[in-house]
């Protein structure tokens, strides 16, 4: 279980009494339930936002990308070498009609260096999936200027720092 | 936060607003006193809530971003109004939906979208 807002409603897992704190989940509502991303190995969960119960059913429907192409929303400790994605404590969010995910990625091209540092993923990606099949729709690297410097600050450019400032990201609300 | 052509990020004292087509940032504002903990988009008026705690006061500040207002990506007959709706309200209800003995206050802080 875990605790949703200043109130502390809490949300019940019913497959397991793993207590999940707020600090290891990210939620959005979508499609009349709510979504949580949270760290277990189930790692997308979809609840009724009426009782607050876990849709065991709705949840294990869910396959994120294409057919023969999924795509993982598990919290990871390290960057999928085939991919370069790292997703942490990731928001999730939705404008109604798709479903976004912000991962980390390594990215080239970085601000003062000719490649981001082995292993580190640098850049702020946006994935976007439709809410009516959750296919990719599309991907979009955040760039603080036109010049295509990525946008996370070279400072924060450790992967502990690179948590702690996903962390405060997540804090500004989704 | 985003209205799927902009997209809303806030990290610590400052906010950024990035175009989602491009991925380029298009604006970038320091909060002028201590960072809204809560924030949620009602996207049919693209209007922005912020929420404080303290102690005594719950304070909710509803202000407009003009990059937001101006690129709202309502996409009609899709279910998204209904779908948007249905968000800000579940959002609101997770946090006022047990009504506290704590005094409420409302603040409206409406900035006017630049010409």
């Amino acid at each position: 279980m875990f605790k949703v807002g200043k109130k502390e409603r809490t949300i019940k897992l019913l497959d397991t009494n793993e207590d999940i704190g707020h600090e290891k989940s990210t939620m959005c509502y979508l499609n009349k339930k709510l979504w949580v991303r949270v760290k277990l190995d189930t790692p997308l969960c979809i609840f009724d936002p009426e009782t607050l119960v876990f849709d065991k059913k709705a949840t294990e429907e869910i396959k994120i990308g294409d057919s023969e192409k999924e795509v993982t929303m598990a919290w990871m400790d390290a960057v999928d070498p085939k991919t370069g994605r790292f997703l942490n404590r990731s928001p999730i969010m939705t404008d109604g009609y798709n479903f976004y995910l912000i991962s980390l990625k390594k990215h080239i091209k970085s601000e003062g260096t000719e490649e981001d540092e082995e292993g580190l993923p640098t850049a702020l990606v946006v994935e976007c999936y439709s809410a009516a099949d959750f296919k990719h729709v599309k991907s979009t690297t955040l760039f603080k200027n036109e010049s295509l410097d990525i946008f996370i600050p070279s400072a924060m450019r450790s992967k502990e720092k690179v948590e702690d400032y996903l962390n405060d990201f997540v804090m500004g609300g989704t | 936060m985003t209205n799927g052509a902009h997209l809303l990020v806030s990290v610590r004292d400052k906010c950024h607003v990035f175009d989602l087509a491009t991925g380029i940032r298009v604006a970038k504002m320091k909060y002028e006193e201590s960072r809204d903990t809560v924030m949620f988009l009602d996207h049919q008026s693209n209007t922005f809530f912020g929420i404080k705690n303290n102690d005594k006061t719950r304070i909710v500040q509803d202000f407009i971003i003009p990059a937001f207002k101006q690129s709202a990506a309502i996409k009609e007959g899709t279910g998204q109004v209904q779908n948007l709706s249905d968000h800000f309200r579940a959002a609101y209800a997770l946090h006022f939906e047990s009504p506290s003995k704590q005094t409420n206050v409302i603040e409206r802080i409406i900035r006017k979208s630049k010409p």
